[in-house]
């Protein structure tokens, strides 16, 4: 289980839309989670700082990963697990 | 039939005088806040969502359409949701993503027509009179521009689509829409749509409104377009009975508002509903603080000015407010409209405890040639203020803020729904998010 807040290692793609997560583990994780589906994508602003949000899904819960554009890190916002998970 | 005559003489345009018909779409998203948060978290699709304000928080601020079928909505509170669905789940409310879809929203909008009003967080009126020829039909227009929100935010995000002549019977069109719909008044259905209508379901009636109409024994539109002008002038006035006599008729002559005719707000405000009551000065003087300064940083992102400073309270026992003048310079800095916050507080007598704080400046005007302060603490507070101003530009609201605030749980600047502060969020030269 992933701490939010945490720093990811995300391998991700280019396509026409510009970036998309496509596998994620956390510093504890012996392997990557793969991206299912990509739900949602939206744009923050921390002062001039750019971020970008996305909802995806993996076989077992949904995270929310953030995108720091200035320093090209990504962390972990949220995890949102199943009912009874 | 009906004569469809506007006696309206204000401005606007009215369908008949201009002897052409305009074509209005209102967009309304459906269940817009959980909407989103399903649409995020597919564990809460098809499945009672309640939004509220911020973990901790006791009221409902919208609710999915599933909670909504088993009697959960906007106003409801959290232990009654949960009595009534024990598997409702709560979700705070994250307005910087309801706000970033709001604005994708309009650039899908503005594909499709330029005369474009942003009316709320989730609602924008579209005059496509010019335009929907190029797609076809008005529907054709529409059902592309689902096509593109569908695709570009998502599967779960739908909106309905009211369309009609005038604003007023497009936004009422868009609420007999249902989820994702399409519904249409037209000349023809426009009196029959009217006549199976509540009074308070058309913009432009309010319950206050309701209320007297009801004394006059006129319930409903039927009996609203029966009486004529000069009954309606005799109990409501001038303004009133026009407004009324056109609303019976589904006529209205209202423009819609661009982005560009946007006016500088006449007033500029923050409230806030503490988590806990605030029983000391010393809370209360903090709240106050807060509020205030983000306050004067609005208005300085604005290059506005303020001489009139309000102050709203609420408590248990206590339901007040008041306003006091500024000096005749008027000001944009969050300590001196404390400073006179903090003396209306005072006006008030009262140590009750406060829950709610609301702060409002008005009397505004344009600071458009800022001159330098004579003395040097001034011409020091203003390079303070811009200084402060430049670092929570760069790093984000509240990176500094004044020490007053020192362990106080501080209260960030936010978007509210109905989007009040639009001028300043979407047209300020310098947005703040």
């Amino acid at each position: 289980m992933q701490n939010v807040g945490e720093r990811l290692t995300v391998i991700a793609g280019f396509d026409r839309n510009g970036i998309k997560p496509m596998f994620f583990k956390g510093l504890n994780d012996r392997d990557f989670k793969k991206v299912k589906k990509v739900n949602f994508v939206f744009a923050l602003r921390e002062g001039r700082k750019k971020l970008m949000v996305f909802e995806v899904e993996t076989d077992g819960a949904s995270y929310e990963l953030i995108y720091d554009q200035e320093s090209i890190l990504w962390k972990l916002k949220q995890v949102f697990l199943p009912e009874g998970a | 039939m009906e004569t469809q005559t506007s006696i309206f003489t204000g401005g606007g345009v009215d369908e008949n005088i201009a002897g052409g018909s305009r074509v209005i779409v209102h967009a309304d998203f459906n269940s817009f806040f959980a909407r989103v948060e399903q649409q995020c978290n597919p564990n809460i699709r098809n499945r009672p969502v309640g939004i509220i304000k911020s973990a901790g928080r006791g009221c409902v601020i919208a609710a999915s359409p599933e909670a909504k079928r088993l009697g959960v909505g906007t106003g409801s509170d959290v232990v009654t949701a949960r009595g009534k669905i024990g598997d409702i789940t709560f979700v705070p409310a994250d307005f910087d993503k309801y706000f970033d879809i709001t604005k994708r929203f309009i650039k899908i909008a503005s594909r499709y027509t330029d005369k474009l009003e942003v009316f709320s967080l989730d609602e924008v009126f579209m005059d496509v009179t010019d335009t929907e020829k190029l797609w076809g039909n008005v529907f054709e227009l529409v059902s592309k521009m689902k096509d593109d929100l569908r695709r570009e935010i998502g599967e779960v995000i739908t909106v309905a689509a009211g369309i009609a002549q005038n604003r007023r019977m497009a936004k009422l069109a868009s609420e007999y829409a249902g989820v994702d719909g399409i519904f249409w008044i037209g000349q023809e259905n426009k009196i029959a749509v009217l006549d199976m209508t509540p009074l308070t379901k058309i913009l432009g009636i309010g319950h206050g409104m309701e209320k007297r109409l009801r004394v006059l024994g006129i319930t409903d539109f039927v009996i609203l377009r029966n009486k004529s002008i000069d009954y309606l002038a005799y109990w409501f006035g001038p303004f009133w009975s026009r407004h009324l006599y056109n609303l019976a008729r589904g006529i209205d002559d209202t423009k819609i508002v661009t982005a560009d005719e946007w006016v500088r707000p006449k007033s500029v405000s923050r409230t806030f509903t503490r988590y806990t009551n605030a029983f000391t000065m010393w809370e209360k003087r903090q709240t106050l603080r807060n509020l205030c300064d983000e306050v004067g940083e609005k208005l300085r992102r604005m290059s506005l000015k303020a001489r009139r400073v309000g102050l709203s309270v609420r408590g248990k026992e206590i339901n007040a407010w008041g306003q006091r003048r500024l000096g005749f310079s008027g000001t944009d800095d969050g300590r001196d409209i404390f400073v006179v916050a903090t003396k209306i507080l005072e006006d008030f007598g009262n140590n009750e405890p406060l829950r709610f704080f609301g702060v409002f400046v008005t009397d505004i005007f344009e600071n458009c040639a800022p001159t330098v302060p004579i003395f040097e603490k001034d011409r020091k507070r203003q390079e303070v203020l811009e200084a402060v101003d430049k670092i929570n530009e760069t790093y984000g609201s509240l990176t500094v803020f004044s020490g007053n605030l020192v362990g106080n749980q501080l209260v960030v600047p936010e978007v509210n729904g109905y989007l009040g502060d639009k001028y300043f969020l979407l047209k300020a030269k310098t947005p703040s998010r």
